[in-house]
């Protein structure tokens, strides 16, 4: 299949510059029918940039893009039909309740589906009587969901969705992606969460300092993703034996407290460490910027 | 389109209690002026050379005679139609940043932004709703106005009328207010700057307009390019709305409306 006729996003040189702030340079991207593409990059790095230059809520200062083979910003409504959009920093009608906020928007949408609604709500344990000034942040960004999962759309553009959300409704959100891209639709979500995209995602790019500095599908990310790991244990280990691990490196052993790197699988560690008697273990996830850093180099930026 | 009149129809029955509160309010004002003009008129008609001190006529304007004054048609003028508007500045500059900045600065635009309608079409609906609302704002005030009228004996000869002319004579003058308001929010994206700038430009024109009467050479020119100066509330009581003022002022808000428009098609929504 040729990809480039299947692109539901095509994004050409795209560029943002304030003055001398450059938040987004040359930015050339394709996304694809049925793919959840995951748009990874620290805070600042010029996602929430790039979403907003797809909805035409800024324009660009170079390039250009088309969603659905239309001009983001000759054919922006015409596009929206087919949209569903979460801001990253959602505001809602703080004297509406759910139901007004969806009323409201499907009425501008000519029309919405209540039972698609209350299916929704139910799978995300929203309230949607409840005024939108009386929901917490978590709440807030469910309501936020429904309103861009309502009409079905052909693609959705979600902003960090997952932000205060709990992990039992991340899972239904996680689960809710997967529904909607086995049907053949497109979800374009930016997140600073890599578990999160390679729980979820076909491909991700990373940005940094508003550039695209790789596009990567998730299997080949998952080479790249590493955690550092603490055991405390009651005698003493042979870091050698740790380190002969696969997947395991940068071992330091010191009074019986064991900190090294893992990538991949963390199966053989535990077992190992199932043979000593385990006081304490940590576990730390590096930052997008550290496994950036670590893989792409400060060049790359 | 499936989706006219969607945010036309939001606007007015989010502003259902705005429109009540206001509107009874300046109906109860108007109301209680005019059944004290008998007490009041009496007390300033002995006051003609302080009525015509500099003071009075950069706050009275035309109105600053006291023969005029003490009578139906000035009194209800200053009371109604000279102040009216100043109060109503308040609420028109509001309404008009209302209609986008608002929404902006609290980021409920990208929401609304995210739905199949363009720029122009939130615009031109909340606009729609904003003209209905001062409308009903001023129809309030004018029933209040009327029924002190009626309740008052020596205001009967001004005629229902004239009332009605004077309430509608203010829509084009408070809506030019909540023009310049959309109008400013719309080029500054700036809720505070945009009021800022329309309250001093309001109160600026307000007294241009009346010092203009005592210091014709110094402030003629300027005059012309004041709209309170298009606004003539005791000729309105006298003679009947004075057409080719109201023409101007609605002129220059629909001028005001197609450059908010045209600003609001060509920048970046603020996040």
């Amino acid at each position: 299949m040729n990809q480039s006729n299947n692109a539901v996003i095509h994004i050409e040189g795209l560029t943002k510059h304030y003055g001398n702030v450059h938040a987004l340079t040359d930015l050339r991207l394709d996304v694809y029918r049925g793919e959840v593409f995951g748009y990874l990059g620290p805070n600042g790095a010029g996602k929430t940039t790039t979403i907003r230059m797809l909805l035409d809520l800024i324009r660009p200062t170079a390039g250009h893009a088309h969603i659905f083979d239309m001009d983001i910003q000759q054919d922006s409504v015409k596009i929206r039909e087919r949209l569903g959009n979460l801001p990253g920093e959602l505001s809602l009608w703080n004297h509406m309740t759910g139901w007004d906020v969806i009323n409201y928007l499907g009425e501008l949408r000519g029309g919405v589906d209540k039972n698609y609604v209350g299916q929704l709500a139910d799978r995300l344990d929203m309230d949607m009587s409840r005024k939108v000034k009386a929901c917490s942040s978590g709440m807030k960004r469910k309501l936020g969901l429904i309103q861009a999962l309502m009409h079905k759309p052909d693609l959705l553009i979600l902003d960090e969705p997952t932000n205060g959300l709990d992990p039992l409704v991340q899972q239904t959100f996680y689960s809710l992606i997967r529904e909607i891209s086995s049907e053949g639709r497109t979800v374009f979500m930016s997140s600073h969460n890599l578990p999160e995209v390679e729980h979820v995602c076909d491909r991700v790019g990373i940005l940094r300092g508003g550039r695209l500095a790789a596009v990567e599908r998730i299997g080949d990310l998952k080479r790249v993703y590493f955690r550092w790991m603490t055991l405390r244990l009651d005698d003493s280990a042979n870091p050698q034996a740790f380190e002969a691990l696969d997947g395991v490196s940068d071992v330091t052993a010191h009074n019986g407290t064991l900190r090294f790197r893992v990538t991949g699988e963390l199966d053989p560690v535990i077992k190992l460490a199932a043979q000593h008697h385990v006081i304490d273990m940590t576990y730390e996830e590096p930052t997008l910027e550290t496994i950036f850093l670590e893989y792409y180099g400060e060049g790359a930026s | 389109m499936k989706n006219v009149g969607v945010i036309f129809k939001r606007t007015l029955w989010d502003s259902r209690i705005g429109i009540l509160s206001w509107g009874i309010g300046l109906g109860l004002i108007a109301l209680f002026e005019f059944t004290l003009f008998p007490s009041i008129s009496e007390a300033f008609a002995g006051m003609t050379e302080l009525l015509n001190s500099p003071f009075y006529k950069a706050f009275l304007g035309e109105n600053a005679d006291a023969a005029a004054f003490a009578t139906p048609a000035g009194y209800i003028s200053t009371y109604m139609l000279a102040f009216v508007p100043l109060y109503m500045a308040v609420y028109a500059v509001l309404l008009g940043l209302g209609v986008v900045a608002n929404e902006e600065e609290r980021g409920t635009l990208d929401v609304l932004l995210g739905t199949p309608i363009p720029r122009w079409q939130v615009i031109v609906e909340k606009s729609a709703a904003v003209l209905v609302i001062l409308l009903l704002v001023l129809l309030l005030n004018g029933v209040g106005a009327l029924i002190g009228v009626l309740m008052t004996p020596e205001l009967a000869e001004v005629s229902i009328g004239r009332i009605i002319e004077g309430s509608f004579s203010m829509l084009p003058i408070t809506l030019v207010m909540a023009a310049m308001a959309l109008f400013f929010s719309t080029l500054l994206r700036s809720r505070n700057l945009a009021a800022g700038i329309t309250g001093a430009i309001i109160i600026a024109s307000y007294f241009v307009t009346n010092l203009s009467s005592i210091a014709e050479e110094a402030l003629g020119t300027i005059k012309q390019f004041s709209f309170y100066s298009y606004y003539s509330p005791l000729r309105t009581m006298e003679n009947g709305i004075v057409w080719n003022e109201f023409l101007i002022l609605s002129v220059i808000v629909l001028a005001l409306f197609g450059l908010a428009i045209y600003a609001f098609q060509r920048r970046d929504i603020a996040v």
